[in-house]
């Protein structure tokens, strides 16, 4: 994009007449992923070298599960008089530092495959959650590595707004690899889901209320002892599991978070790309000989802003007054 | 200070289906939705059971490992389906429209800026790819 933008920005001029939810609408050409898919695939004969995932085993009877599980909220929700900003769904996702960082495009057929940042660590995990009432809590990000060198450093763009008004945590795993653990878990309770809790329970006067939290039912948050360490630590704070393998069904951050989260942070990334770009090509420097930055300290101090970005992004009320006005 | 947003509408996207219930707050403290649990709970002890539990309510299934892999011992992947072509107010939009623009561009594009020719000859990267892309044309009709 940032050679096209540099070279022939004309392309982006070019008119279409697009459907969208029923309406034709005069647009301009907008490259879509599923355009670059079929045209590498059709007219320069690449693919991916993986094939694609198969999606989960919806289990048969889940209608009967869903609506147990939404009657099970009813009963809690009746029983303890909860208000909607007493209910909590978080979810983590991986954040990619490249797209496809462990895949690529190649000719079919191809044997050797060489793959750029194939050997740096692919992303890091995100901890997202939104109440009912429609808060967005903070956001804790979590990086591979076993000290406080595998953070982003306070030298990274809007590193002071990511910690300090927007309240991010930035934490590292213990390990080689960058998902949450038991640690991150508990930190996340600690620092993220019970003070935004008490701030409503203190706001409201309520300092008694007992809360909601729906996380989904991976190993570690159904562990004997993360829910004994909740038990003790937390008992105002229920959690309720979304049914198993139904989450891209009943878990609101999959539903309805996630999809435009990570397409606000990719559309960060790709615009520094792009500026990165048209920056060497008015230095001067062929479209072949730009330097792709993979080197993992600057991508991850890189990543602060994408998050600060993304998060104002679905927090624009502007926004959201634009999109419902498109409805 | 706690920004709020118009993601309450994720969790009235969450359904359970033909019942016609959903995860909003409206739904879930509706009249119909306590009669619901009342039937639900004369009728079957083992829901009822469910409820006991202080603390954790809910299945105790283990949800499936995210990686898989294939026969042939390759890793699997998976397309998270997101399109960055999209702006951020397009993906809300259809978020809260129910369907995607995506899913009618390969039907429903049109693409009237017919004069494509004078884009070819630039220094891209691969001029053979350049080429087709600028005669490709989705809909074959051109």
């Amino acid at each position: 994009m940032g050679i096209i933008t540099s070279k022939a920005p004309e392309m982006f001029n070019v008119t279409v007449i697009r459907k969208v939810h029923g309406k034709y609408v005069w647009d301009h050409f907008h490259c879509h992923d599923s355009f670059v898919r079929n045209f590498v695939k059709k007219e320069l004969k690449w693919s991916f070298r993986h094939t694609t995932r198969p999606g989960k085993k919806v289990p048969v009877n889940i209608e009967e599960i869903l609506t147990d599980s939404f009657l099970r909220f009813v009963w809690t929700i009746s029983n303890f008089k909860i208000l909607a900003v007493f209910l909590v769904n978080s979810d983590q996702t991986l954040i990619y530092y490249t797209a496809g960082a462990e895949e690529t495009y190649a000719v079919t057929g191809s044997k050797q495959v060489e793959v750029v940042g194939k050997d740096e660590q692919r992303g890091f995990t995100l901890m997202v959650g939104v109440s009912m009432s429609g808060a967005v809590l903070p956001f804790q990000a979590i990086y591979s590595g076993k000290s406080p060198a595998s953070l982003p450093t306070s030298a990274a763009p809007s590193y002071s707004k990511a910690t300090e008004d927007l309240k991010f945590r930035f934490e590292y795993s213990k390990s080689d690899n960058h998902w949450s653990t038991i640690e991150t878990m508990k930190s996340y309770v600690t620092n993220i889901l019970a003070p935004y809790f008490e701030f409503h329970r203190k706001n409201l006067n309520l300092p008694n209320q007992i809360c909601i939290w729906q996380i989904d039912c991976w190993s570690v948050h159904r562990s004997l002892e993360f829910r004994s360490w909740m038990a003790a630590e937390y008992p105002w704070i229920w959690i309720h599991f979304v049914p198993a393998n139904c989450t891209g069904l009943f878990q609101p951050c999959d539903v309805g978070i996630q999809r435009v989260l990570k397409l606000a942070v990719r559309r960060s990334a790709l615009s520094s790309i792009v500026d990165h770009t048209m920056y060497q090509l008015n230095k001067g420097i062929s479209p072949g000989q730009i330097p792709f930055e993979k080197r993992l300290p600057v991508v991850r101090n890189r990543s602060v802003e994408w998050l600060v970005n993304a998060y104002e992004a679905i927090n624009n009320q502007e926004l959201v007054q634009k999109v419902v006005s498109l409805i | 200070m706690y920004i709020y947003s118009s993601f309450f509408q994720a969790f009235k996207l969450c359904s359970t289906g033909e019942d016609g219930f959903n995860l909003s707050y409206e739904s879930l403290t509706s009249e119909k939705a306590k009669k619901a649990l009342l039937e639900r709970m004369k009728n079957s002890k083992d829901f009822t059971d469910t409820l006991s539990r202080t603390g954790t309510i809910g299945t105790e299934e283990e949800e499936e490992e995210e990686e898989w892999v294939t026969n042939n011992g390759s890793k699997v992947i998976e397309y998270d389906e997101i399109d960055s072509s999209k702006t951020v107010e397009e993906e809300i939009a259809d978020l809260m429209a129910g369907g995607a623009v995506d899913d009618l561009v390969e039907d429903d594009e049109v693409c009237v800026g017919t004069n494509l020719e004078q884009y070819i000859g630039y220094e891209f990267s691969s001029q053979t790819a350049t080429n087709a892309w600028m005669k490709w044309d989705t809909k074959g009709s051109h």
